[in-house]
């Protein structure tokens, strides 16, 4: 059959591989440039750096800003750690009870409508830092353990609730779970054995966006904790580069506070620390990737 | 139908969770009353033991935990712990107290002490970096000191030569401590490379006018074209003003509720700064400085500070800081070197003196008088304040007999110490060793300057405008000095005239005016019972 | 799933039913439940600090209530128009150019025949995302600086006058929808791509076989089946129309009053404002209100939606 494809099918294939590649390729390079900017700018020699700003090709490379932080390497290399265990047992929960969550607000039960506007309503009325700071620390008194990392504001989004329940809607035929059940299956069974295998695309993407918002995430640390056994790089890398430019528009009275030769992290520090704060991500992405498999034949069911 | 009573049920469950916790509201009122409670026991304190505040207290008590913030660039020093605990160690022997340090990042302290007045969290003394005291006041984050001012033997001993209080005064209460700067008066000044000078000709005055500055400017700009010549960078959100005109803010930092222009000469009328002669005159320099090239296009934008550009090589300097003894030497440290001191403008003391650098005690402290006694140990003596400013004497740095200069220990430098705070914001900095190179005549110095500058005082010395009701005002106010200070101070903008009327009709709509009127009218009042 | 009736007996006997059935998912969705309940719901009464004049020694509940009043510095300020314009502006930009970008991302990351071509494209797109906006805000001053910006020195190598970027507002819309595509879309894709992933290659199949070229493809089978996901994030979106995300109107243009024409917003005009006096109630007024706002347009999208797209609907 596959001989008889016409050539104009095909001339039309040929011209989607160009378009595509062209586009994603712009977008590529549009992407990787300013990181390989970030990067030699860390390499950069400071004085260098501050004279002339960043540039492509400096005239001379540093590594005091590596230097630097491998001297801090105690603190950093710390919060690295923390960072690490905190997305991953964060994203892993995260999953976990969304997915659940997910499944249960697509099945027929009493209180369908109500229990759906509840997780909507979450995404829309926020009570404020103050006040989930005081349920947080005075209720449920997670200041300084590694939950203050992992709970606030994090664990579940109606966004990701939202996203999964319609990918089961939509791409999960009813007839699959009308036959497991026929065949004497509860819902936990056909949860496990059913949906998740086969809604791999989208609960990678969620426990992607999961990851994502739990590396980043600064200001659970800067709120919940005031151990630094428990910092995290992006808390780090965000506090010096806030009280960095703090100081510098206060710069008169600093003058004034200021003692000994004590200095300020200077930007190619900060870049280093950036690029130290985003390489894991970027290592750890592939391994997510290899979910978004295509094409998951449901010809198991017909009719 | 269905969906009508779905929504209302979803409301119902609502209200109810937000009724129930009326339960949690009235745990946090009843925390509110435990505190009255240990209020009531400190002041016992203060009515019983008014003699034995001195260090033979009784200890069968249990010590107090201090809770103090440690305010951080953004990291802690490794041997904080230790540092911690020397200091516990002394505080135990001397008044029966430990303390616990809360480390906070500089840029962060207003949102933390916000959440930590609201959740009630537990601690005694903050740092107050340039924080209105009036609006801290109105939502009930820091008490009133005047009851404890007993507890601080060694600050009213500071107070009672250099006016130290005043910086305090809220109302006619003293709310804050501040820290006793090593030399008093703002006078201010502009630093520039020696290398550089050099090879430019000037007078040596005591204060240089815009006119000789600006003959100063030329020639550097003349024979060094390639550097930026006046090194000035960051957004501004106040006034540059405050260096080179000498008025009495009056307690609000950047005069936003008017000015005393001539305070040390019996200037009694409040004026609105930016509606004057003189400011306009300093936005008219600035435009043409920046026209002939002297100040950098990227002076707002940047995110390297001032120093870094002269450090760097990329600017030759004129960084405006304070003029007291010692300032020098931390420009140069900082800037790696030699500096020139060009005054601009003369020292004189005024609220604001001290208005920068204050502690306060938090309402959510147990016993206040503990915390304020804690607190004057920085103020008394030399130990305390040099363990949390320069570390463990021998381990982090060295001292010689009968000298104040400090170096450090052998193999370990200022990049490699496991110590070091830089921000000098405790007690009594009199006492605060100093590392090389500083030296010795730099506290003769220092005294000497202050002397001069107790003669020249404000008139409004222990006045500060009370705000409370201005709230919505300063807000506005706020907006729009970060809309045009930037352009206009660094003279960026294009047309100063259109500008700048702009810029005060914005005011004027934001109430500034309103704001001197009623800064007039207290002041008055102020005044008048000052007679009395 | 789920548009069928229930099946099952009709009457009275059918809610009892219901609700033993109904039991295992009640504890399944248990702990999603509670965890909502702790972190949202619990701390809603936080609400009221927005219409009271908050004294912490005085507790919560004992402090003023004082109505609307901390809401007035919000609209006393000659740039209210500015702020909310800017605001709902962007927003609708962001919606509808984003949504299109990143659409046409996914479906054209889909037609890539290789698999580790297909990796290494996705991968670096999302590197944007990644950073962080102060890091961004760096990397454009690198591009936009007035002394040795890219662009400038670029110009003037050619015979062009540099250009006062961070001066003049009027190019500052173009910049900024620019960094936040460049930043969003590699992330934003990732959802039409898993949907499209998900798509049963049957159709494709079929339409080949019908003679269909790869736009028609696209056009019968690919779009419709993203629409429902398309609508149900413009439903999320159109929820926060009056918030703006900080980090790109505060650091990247570097919070330079001259450019306030272009780039403030609400969120950055309430920090701007609030930063000396700290002033939590003033604060909390403003997130109110954008709630509010946020929670009429979404009902109200919602009920439009309901009608025509019933699974799309967010309730």
């Amino acid at each position: 059959m596959r001989k008889k494809t016409s050539k104009r099918l095909r001339k039309s294939d040929a011209g989607m591989q160009i378009i595509a590649h062209s586009v994603l390729a712009f977008l590529t390079f549009a992407a990787v440039i300013p990181f390989i900017l970030l990067v030699i700018a860390s390499f950069t020699d400071e004085d260098l750096a501050v004279r002339y700003g960043f540039s492509f090709f400096p005239e001379k490379l540093s590594l005091s800003a590596y230097q630097y932080l491998a001297g801090e390497w105690g603190q950093i290399g710390h919060a690295y750690m923390m960072t690490i265990l905190v997305t991953i047992i964060g994203t892993a929960l995260c999953l976990v009870v969304t997915t659940l969550l997910a499944y249960g607000l697509t099945r027929d039960i009493i209180g369908k409508r109500f229990l759906n506007f509840y997780v909507v309503f979450t995404m829309l009325f926020n009570g404020g830092l103050v006040s989930s700071y005081y349920v947080w620390t005075r209720i449920f008194y997670i200041k300084n353990t590694i939950w203050a990392l992992i709970l606030p504001g994090m664990l579940i989004s109606a966004f990701h609730v939202i996203l999964i329940k319609n990918y089961f809607i939509n791409s999960i035929p009813e007839s699959l779970l009308e036959s497991a059940k026929i065949d004497g299956a509860g819902e936990m069974r056909i949860f496990l054995n059913i949906i998740v295998p086969l809604s791999k695309p989208i609960i990678a993407t969620v426990g992607l966006m999961s990851a994502i918002n739990y590396w980043n995430n600064w200001t659970n640390g800067l709120y919940y904790v005031d151990d630094n056994s428990l910092y995290t790089i992006q808390l780090i890398l965000n506090q010096i580069n806030q009280s960095a430019s703090f100081l510098a528009s206060n710069s008169t009275q600093m003058s004034n506070m200021m003692s000994g030769t004590a200095s300020i992290p200077t930007t190619t520090m900060r870049m280093a620390i950036a690029v130290v704060a985003i390489l894991p991500i970027i290592i750890a992405y592939p391994f997510f990737q290899r979910y978004f498999v295509k094409g998951i034949t449901l010809g198991a069911v017909k009719g | 139908m269905k969906k009508v009573r779905k929504i209302i049920a979803a409301i119902v469950t609502l209200a109810i969770v937000a009724i129930s916790f009326a339960a949690c509201g009235n745990t946090n009122t009843d925390s509110g009353s435990s505190e009255g409670e240990s209020k009531a026991a400190a002041s016992e304190a203060v009515n019983t033991s008014e003699s034995s505040i001195a260090s033979d207290n009784v200890k069968s008590e249990e010590p107090y935990e201090v809770v103090m913030t440690y305010v951080t660039i953004g990291y802690e020093p490794q041997d904080l712990p230790l540092v911690e605990q020397a200091l516990s160690e002394y505080a135990l022997e001397k008044i029966n107290c430990t303390v616990k340090f809360k480390p906070v990042a500089i840029s962060d302290l207003a949102s933390q002490y916000n959440l930590w007045a609201s959740s009630g969290e537990k601690v005694d003394l903050l740092m107050m970096f340039s924080m209105d005291i009036g609006s801290y006041l109105n939502e009930g984050k820091i008490i009133s000191l005047e009851e404890y001012i007993d507890f601080m033997p060694a600050a009213k001993a500071l107070d009672a030569d250099t006016y130290l209080f005043q910086g305090g005064m809220y109302n006619n209460e003293l709310y804050a401590i501040p820290v006793g700067g090593t030399a008093l008066g703002h006078g201010a000044s502009l630093y520039a490379r020696t290398d550089l000078m050099e090879n430019v000709e000037f007078e040596e005055k005591d204060i240089y006018s815009y006119e000789e500055l600006d003959a100063i400017f030329a020639q550097v700009k003349e024979k060094y074209p390639e550097l930026i010549t006046i090194a000035t960078a960051g957004v501004l959100t106040n006034t540059l003003t405050s260096n080179y005109i000498g008025f009495d803010d009056l307690g609000v930092s950047g005069g936003w509720a008017g000015v005393l222009m001539n305070p040390t000469k019996g200037d009694k009328t409040v004026v609105n700064l930016y509606e004057s002669e003189e400011y306009y005159e300093f936005l008219s320099w600035r435009q043409k400085w920046n026209q002939a090239g002297y100040i950098s296009q990227d002076a707002a934008t940047t995110s390297d500070t001032a120093n870094d550009w002269v450090k760097s090589g990329r600017c030759a300097g004129f960084l405006t800081a304070a003029d007291t003894p010692g300032n020098k030497e931390n420009v140069e440290g900082q800037c790696g070197y030699d500096m020139t001191q060009f005054n601009i403008k003369g020292t004189c003391v005024t609220t604001g003196s001290y208005n920068y650098l204050r502690w306060c005690v938090s309402t959510t402290s147990e016993r206040p008088d503990k915390a304020l006694e804690f607190l004057d140990l920085f103020y008394d003596g030399e130990e305390a304040i040099n363990l949390i400013m320069n570390g463990i004497e021998g381990v982090h740095y060295v001292k010689n007999e009968g000298s104040m200069i400090i170096s450090y220990p052998e193999g370990i430098d200022g990049t490699n110490t496991l110590f070091s705070n830089p921000l000098g914001i405790y007690g009594d900095k009199m006492n605060l060793y100093m590392f090389e190179p500083n030296e010795d005549s730099f506290y003769e110095r220092s005294r000497e300057y202050t002397e001069k500058a107790l003669t020249i005082t404000s008139s409004a010395l222990g006045y500060s405008f009370v705000s409370d009701s201005y709230q919505n005002e300063i807000a506005a106010i706020t907006s729009v000095m970060n809309r045009y200070l930037s352009s206009l101070e660094y003279g960026t903008v294009t047309d100063l005239e259109g500008t700048y009327q702009e810029f005060i009709s914005a005011l004027d709509a934001a109430g500034m005016n309103k704001l001197v009127e009623a800064n007039q009218a207290q002041f008055d009042a102020w005044m008048a019972a000052q007679d009395n | 799933m789920g548009k069928e009736p229930a099946a099952g007996n009709p009457g009275k006997k059918s809610v009892g039913r219901k609700l033993i059935r109904s039991i295992p998912v009640y504890l399944m969705i248990l702990p999603g439940i509670v965890y909502l309940f702790c972190n949202n719901y619990m701390p809603m009464f936080g609400i009221i600090i927005a219409f009271k004049k908050v004294n912490w020694q005085k507790g919560l509940w004992n402090s003023e209530w004082i109505g609307f009043d901390n809401f007035k510095f919000l609209f006393q300020s000659q740039d209210t128009f500015i702020i909310i314009r800017n605001t709902v502006l962007y927003n609708v930009v962001f919606i509808v150019l984003g949504t299109v970008c990143a659409v046409t991302v996914a479906i054209l990351l889909n037609e890539v025949r290789k698999k580790l071509h297909k990796s290494i494209y996705q991968s670096l797109i999302l590197l944007p995302y990644l950073m962080s906006w102060v890091v961004v805000s760096y990397l454009v001053f690198a591009f936009l600086s007035a002394e040795n910006g890219f662009v400038n020195t670029f110009l003037q190598k050619n015979g062009f006058n540099s250009i006062r970027w961070y001066q003049e507002a009027k190019y500052w819309p173009v910049i900024l929808v620019i960094v936040n595509l460049w930043k969003s879309v590699g992330f934003s894709m990732i959802i039409y791509y898993s949907t499209i992933v998900g798509i049963s290659q049957e159709y494709y199949e079929a339409a080949k076989l019908d003679g269909a070229g790869k736009w028609k493809q696209i056009t019968n089978i690919t779009l419709p089946l993203l629409k429902s996901t398309v609508i149900t994030l413009f439903i999320m979106s159109v929820g926060s129309i009056m918030a703006s995300d900080f980090g790109l109107f505060f650091q990247v243009p570097k919070n330079q009053g001259a450019l306030y024409a272009a780039t403030q917003t609400i969120d950055t005009y309430v920090y701007n404002a609030l930063m000396k006096l700290g002033n939590t109630s003033m604060a909390s007024a403003a997130s109110v209100l954008q709630a509010v706002v946020g929670f009429a347009l979404v009902i109200a999208a919602n009920t439009i939606v309901r009608k025509y797209e019933r699974d799309s609907a967010l309730f």
